[in-house]
């Protein structure tokens, strides 16, 4: 059992490695990377692996000389004690200050300048992210716009991301784009993220931040600068809606926690609703934004993500019937 | 047929040493073997709990979207999990179980420094176990994370006792830890078998040697932070919170901790390999002293790299640079050491049997988690990496594999010595083979799944990233590696009841413990052996020296429980020790201190005071029967209960350091200092105080001299008087102190919590020194002996130090007129 | 060379080095944490000096690690104490204060490399 498991690791290995480097993961993958700031971050990986794996090779290889030559004291070309002493300050000291001043060097002199909070002027849009228990509240200054757990930015921009916190401390990160930056209690971080291709790129808070810690995930929507700029546009204006159901919805005490930008529902608890369907998820991508999706949402929260702030509502059927219908159309 | 010397000689050391029959020998014991193995199955009780805890959350996690375990039950595993394996089973296990039962056998001594104090911290282990344990009884286990960061550990956001039963239980175990480091210190540097010289201690005791002080000066931060989130959460203290306190100060101090506790626990794990490698080798280390210094540096480097577990908060690069260029150099005492085993391995001539088989099993994972490890000191890696399932396996192979590997080999390498049997080596290698694998299985693919994106601490994921079959294989690895640990149990009870006599040295290992017989008598070593070099069982004109001595009945110390001591140094002979036996007292110590956290997790401060008037009284009668010591003195060196109180005041220190240095980092944080619209603290009354606290002092160092040239009187005048005016000085100080929290309550700024809190620790150490001298005034009345006169220069020590702290607590409260 | 010289030399080969690398690492950081609020001017100068004296110090160690090695050569680093530990420790410190050299090194490269106050 143990021989076909020693022969069966390298392929084992040898298949995650090619997998890895192919990106069979989903869309949140940290070495598959879509800006220039991830690329110099998966370089340094793989060099640093590289680099790891020649390491493992030597100390399994001594392990196994050690076991092969079992029988017999002393390296092999009569190295005695004293031989065995310089190769242990060699290989155990020399090498390795050599190889971790160059480490240094490249990782936490230079490379670290690109994944850097990076200036505001060099960046030509900002994004607030507001980290919510446990959603994200995107917010584009300048602009009406509020949205949440989808960040629309334009493909190949520097985008300036202000990265802060409601409650707890949440982490922002889009494994894909960029580093991770730390949502704390008084202070705002700031990373930038610059796609240099279209796609839609999922991250997920990776702080420990309580009940639903698992169920805290975004996306970046990366698109062409019109499309953008269309979302933007259809995004700044207050709700329009002619369905009747915008009554059950505050009669409901829905606008107690969610803000529709143009009505009485002015809540900042949970997020803002103003274009909900114009998103393709439901509580920060817990669901995809179904019809269905949303009526089980809504009426039970507490079994789909439990301990959410949103709390289970007894309504007849027929409100939540026009909820369901005014929520869709809020586009 | 005539009774020779030697066995009229070990007869006698039977009858003085003999335990008292029964549980009650148990409870009342101080025999550090005894301790050793009270430790050892408490903490594989606390094994199984975490290890119960990690198959949960597996379970959980074996496919997507699973609904095993909910949220809440999840992260109460998750925290308790972590607290678990670190704080009751590793430490515990390495330093109360291996520590106690091996550092005495392989330096030569009779007991450990403190035979009582030993019993005392596996008490407090105890009962700090079943403090935080009965969380779950009442449904509010901790659930924050073993990291349990602010906010979210909180009354806002975790409003039940289940924080609560965190900090206390933490505090409270950390009390245990500090009691059983003091006493694993003071015997390496008190207890070595003359002739042991520091460059002649075997490498475990090093390696232990290294933890320990690593313990000493790494809990002090924790209690500190454990400290300022109860009188956050109990008493409304601002600390955690901005505008005027930070999150990050948590973070700080928990990780000023917790890196160091990282090398605590690999550490023990280095003295194992150290051990078991040069007797299956049979040959002695190479480099030994570059191992030796390898396995102090790791242990000091350690305290110098905390940040780097914060590398992601944002903190300016400047100083990031600082924990990446320790991170970075930390590793290379580490690698000294692996290649320095890997070549004694080659220059030997090696047996592979079961523990060297999970020593190359450690060697691996240590290298992988190692190698893993550097990656986390770039810190732009460090920055996408962290807080996914990368760093989970990163770590799970440095403290399962690397730490927890050599502990599996240590217990099967010792179990011939401690039951005097022999285990089954088939059954070994099968079990070495299954753990192998399992870990393999069960932390390997979580490399691959960090990488692809899954962070840490979540209850469920969803499909369809790429996570599904890994997360599945690790479930699967899981059960494997409970499968293998359960193998290992087996074994130790097969082999129990099968009972292959050892014999007293089964392994030819080089070191003291396997020149005595299996299991080893109660007094260990029946003449003081004599050592000339780091592996004495391989020098046999000793050994036969040895049998000579005890033919001729010399070096045998019957007279009572006796040990020999030796300078710090060069292990010169120094006078023989009289080691206590049999006491009811730490017991009731324990019981009543657990009373007390349990009173204080309630709220019932008053009912919780009477408990601790109940330990100061047992602590009195812990000391009624030492009357007996001769006069004159003996001892003319220092004592083992001075270098006990110089440690412990080591440790004070750190915790004011950390006082001070919270202090410095909140100032910093706010650009009024102290807030508005608090009045600076007045300069004139207490710098006269202070000064005359430190005039106090002198009193006290000339109550020592006059007690050691035997002016019993004078000693007694002396120290009354400065009774009088640390009295004095006491009583104006909490005066000032009531006065200020009243004009300006801690709950309205973090500039008064700070303070309050560090001139009440302060004047609590003040309180203490006035109970050390009462006590001191009280006995000297009645009578002197030895014993008095080391309690007046650890007195006299005492002072000292908290002369030094509250100039330092003065400077830094003044230093807001800067 | 007299014992207690070789006792000072091999005590501060052993621990000099080490207590200057931490107050160079300690007020380093708050230094460098502090520079960015009111209270600490010229950090960089700062942090540069403390580097420079910290550097000082570990070499000076050194120097001492290697003359207490050399007084002690005839001794086997198992030999009865004070001479085989005065040697013993002295190998020891050869090789620690090298780290912390490097440590100082590093940590004088990393801050001072870099623009004070700029977030990560």
């Amino acid at each position: 059992m143990t021989k076909s498991l020693r022969r069966a690791l390298p392929l084992v290995g040898a298949g995650a490695l090619v997998c890895l480097a192919s990106g069979c993961g989903g869309n949140q993958d940290t070495v598959a990377p879509a800006s220039p700031q991830e690329h110099s971050i998966t370089k340094l990986f793989w060099v640093m692996l590289g680099g790891s794996t020649v390491g493992f090779a030597l100390v399994v290889a001594l392990l196994w000389l050690g076991y092969a030559r079992r029988t017999r004291p002393g390296l092999p070309r009569n190295v005695g004690d004293r031989g065995a002493t310089r190769l242990v300050v060699g290989l155990g000291i020399a090498l390795p200050i050599a190889l971790l001043i160059a480490l240094f060097v490249w990782s936490d002199v230079f490379v670290i300048t690109s994944t850097a909070a990076p200036g505001r002027s060099s960046t030509s849009l900002a994004v607030d992210v507001i980290g919510h228990d446990w959603w994200w509240e995107v917010r584009y200054p300048g602009t009406q716009v509020v949205t949440a757990n989808e960040i629309h930015i334009p493909v190949r921009t520097r985008v300036y991301i202000s990265a802060s916190t409601a409650d707890v401390i949440h982490s922002f990160w889009i494994p894909e784009l960029n580093r991770k930056i730390d949502m704390i209690p008084g202070q705002t971080g700031h990373i930038v993220l610059d796609a240099d291709r279209a796609g839609v790129f999922r991250g997920q808070c990776s702080e420990f931040c309580g009940l639903q810690h698992a169920h805290m995930a975004v996306s970046v929507v990366v698109q062409s600068t019109q499309a953008f700029h269309r979302w933007l546009d259809a995004n700044s204006r207050p709700a329009s809606s002619s369905e009747p159901g915008e009554q059950a919805f505050l009669g409901a005490g829905c606008g107690e926690c969610h803000q529709i930008r143009g009505t009485a529902a002015q809540g900042d608890v949970g997020p803002d609703l103003t274009h909900l369907e114009l998103r393709s998820t439901l509580a920060a991508l817990t669901l995809a934004n179904t019809p269905a999706n949303l009526d089980r949402w809504i009426r039970h929260p507490q079994a789909i993500k439990p301990g959410s702030r949103m709390p289970d509502v007894r309504l007849s059927d027929a409100d939540w019937a026009a909820i369901d219908a005014y929520l869709r159309s809020l586009r | 047929m005539t009774v020779t010397t030697a066995e009229r000689s070990l007869a006698t050391l039977e009858r003085v040493w003999q335990a008292r029959p029964g549980v009650l020998g148990w409870l009342t014991t101080v025999d550090h073997k005894r301790i050793g193995l009270l430790y050892f199955w408490t903490t594989l009780v606390f094994f199984a709990f975490g290890g119960t805890e990690a198959l949960l959350m597996r379970t959980q996690l074996a496919t997507a979207d699973e609904h095993v375990i909910g949220p809440g039950g999840f992260n109460e595993l998750l925290t308790m999990h972590g607290v678990t394996m670190i704080f009751f089973f590793i430490i515990p296990m390495t330093t109360g179980a291996f520590g106690n039962y091996l550092i005495p056998l392989m330096i030569g001594a009779r007991d450990m420094a403190f035979p009582r104090l030993n019993a005392l911290s596996y008490w407090l282990f105890l009962g700090s176990g079943v403090f935080m344990y009965s969380s779950f009884l009442v449904h509010q286990a901790p659930n924050a994370g073993w990291f349990d960061y602010v906010p979210l550990a909180l009354k806002r956001y975790d409003g039940g006792l289940n924080i609560d039963f965190y900090a206390l239980g933490l505090i409270f175990n950390g009390v245990s830890s500090t009691v059983g480091s003091i006493n694993i210190v003071t015997t390496i540097f008190k207890l070595r078998a003359p002739g042991m010289s520091w460059n002649r201690m075997p490498l475990f005791c090093f390696a232990m040697l290294a933890a320990a002080l690593s313990l000493i000066f790494a809990l002090p931060a924790l209690t500190m932070d454990c400290v300022f989130l109860e009188l956050q959460r109990k008493a409304g203290f601002d600390f955690f919170s901005p505008p005027g306190g930070d999150p990050l100060l948590w973070q700080h101090l928990f990780w000023i901790f917790g890196h160091p506790e990282v090398y605590i626990i690999v550490l023990p794990a280095f003295g194992i390999a150290t051990s078991i490698i040069p007797t299956f080798a049979r040959r002695r280390m190479l480099a030994f002293p570059l191992v030796a210094m390898a396995e102090l540096l790791v242990a000091f480097i350690g305290f110098g790299v905390w940040a780097h577990h914060m590398f992601a908060t944002g903190i300016s690069t400047t100083t990031l640079a600082f924990f990446a260029a320790a991170s970075m150099a930390v590793v290379i005492p580490s690698t000294i050491q692996v290649f320095a085993w890997l070549f004694t391995v080659n220059l030997g001539t090696p047996l592979f049997r079961t523990p060297l088989l999970y020593i190359g099993g450690f060697i691996v994972f240590f290298v992988l988690g190692g190698l893993t490890g550097i990656m986390f000191a770039a810190i732009p890696f460090d920055q996408a990496a962290t807080d996914t399932y990368f760093v989970v396996a990163h770590f799970h192979f440095i403290i399962f594999g690397a730490a927890v590997f050599p502990l599996f080999g240590g217990i099967y390498y010792w179990f011939p010595k401690v039951t005097g049997r022999l285990y089954d080596e088939q059954l070994g290698k099968a079990s070495f083979f299954t753990v192998f694998a399992g870990t393999l299985l069960t932390f390997f693919p979580m490399h691959i799944v960090g990488l692809l994106g899954m962070t840490r601490r979540v209850y469920t994921y969803d499909s369809g990233l790429g996570w599904d079959v890994y997360n599945l294989i690790e479930t699967i690895g899981g059960f494997v590696l409970a499968a293998g640990i359960l193998l290992i149990l087996v074994n130790l009870i097969v082999s129990w009841r099968r009972n292959l006599p050892a014999g007293r040295d089964p392994f030819n290992g080089g070191t003291l413990e396997w020149t005595i017989p299996s299991p080893p008598p109660h007094y260990n070593f029946a003449v003081v052996p004599t050592v000339t070099s780091a592996y004495p069982n391989w020098d046999a004109a000793d050994r036969a020296h040895d049998v000579e001595k005890l033919a001729h009945g010399e070096s045998v110390l019957a007279d009572g429980h006796q040990t020999p001591t030796s300078t710090v140094n060069d292990a010169f002979a120094d006078p023989v020790a009289d080691m206590p036996a049999e006491s009811p007292w730490p017991i009731v110590v324990g019981v009543a201190v657990t009373a007390a956290f349990f009173m204080l997790l309630t709220m019932h401060v008053l009912v919780a005071a009477a408990f601790v008037a109940i330990t100061l009284l047992a602590l009195t009668g812990w000391h009624a029967d030492d009357e007996d010591a001769a006069w004159p003195p003996s001892r003319l060196a220092r004592a083992n209960g001075w270098w006990g109180m110089v440690l412990f005041v080591a440790a004070e220190a750190t915790l004011f350091g950390t006082l001070i240095g919270s202090y410095v980092y909140l100032g910093f944080r706010n650009v009024q200092w102290p807030q508005a619209p608090i009045a600076k603290p007045h300069v004139l009354v207490p710098v006269l105080l202070t000064a005359a606290l430190v005039a106090s002092a002198v009193p006290v160092q000339l109550a020592w001299r006059a007690g050691r040239s035997n002016r019993t009187k004078a000693a007694w005048r002396f120290l009354a008087g400065a009774f009088a005016l640390q009295l004095g000085y006491f009583i104006w100080q909490v005066h000032d102190w009531v006065d200020a929290i009243h004009d300006a309550p801690p709950s309205r700024s973090t500039y008064s919590s700070i303070e309050t809190t560090m001139l009440g620790f302060g004047h609590a150490h003040v309180l203490l020194g006035l109970l050390i001298d009462a006590w001191l005034l009280v006995q000297l009345a009645r009578r002197f002996t030895p014993y008095r006169l080391v309690g007046l220069q650890s007195a006299a020590f005492y002072w000292w130090a908290v002369s030094v702290i509250s100039v330092a607590v003065l400077l830094t409260q003044e230093s807001v007129h800067l | 060379m007299s014992r207690i010289r070789l006792e000072v030399l091999q005590w501060y080969a052993l621990i000099g080095g080490a207590l200057a690398w931490t107050t160079e690492h300690v007020l380093g950081y708050f230094v460098s944490d502090g520079g960015c609020s009111r209270q600490v001017a010229h950090a960089g100068l700062w942090g540069g000096l403390l580097v420079g004296f910290a550097a000082a110090a570990v070499a000076a160690a050194e120097a001492a690690a290697i003359t207490v090695y050399r007084s002690t050569s005839s001794a086997a680093h198992d030999a009865p104490g004070p001479d085989g530990r005065l040697h013993f420790f002295a190998v020891a410190a050869l090789v620690g204060n090298v780290l912390f050299l490097m440590l100082v090194g590093l940590d004088g490269l990393g801050s001072l490399s870099h623009l004070p106050c700029v977030q990560s």
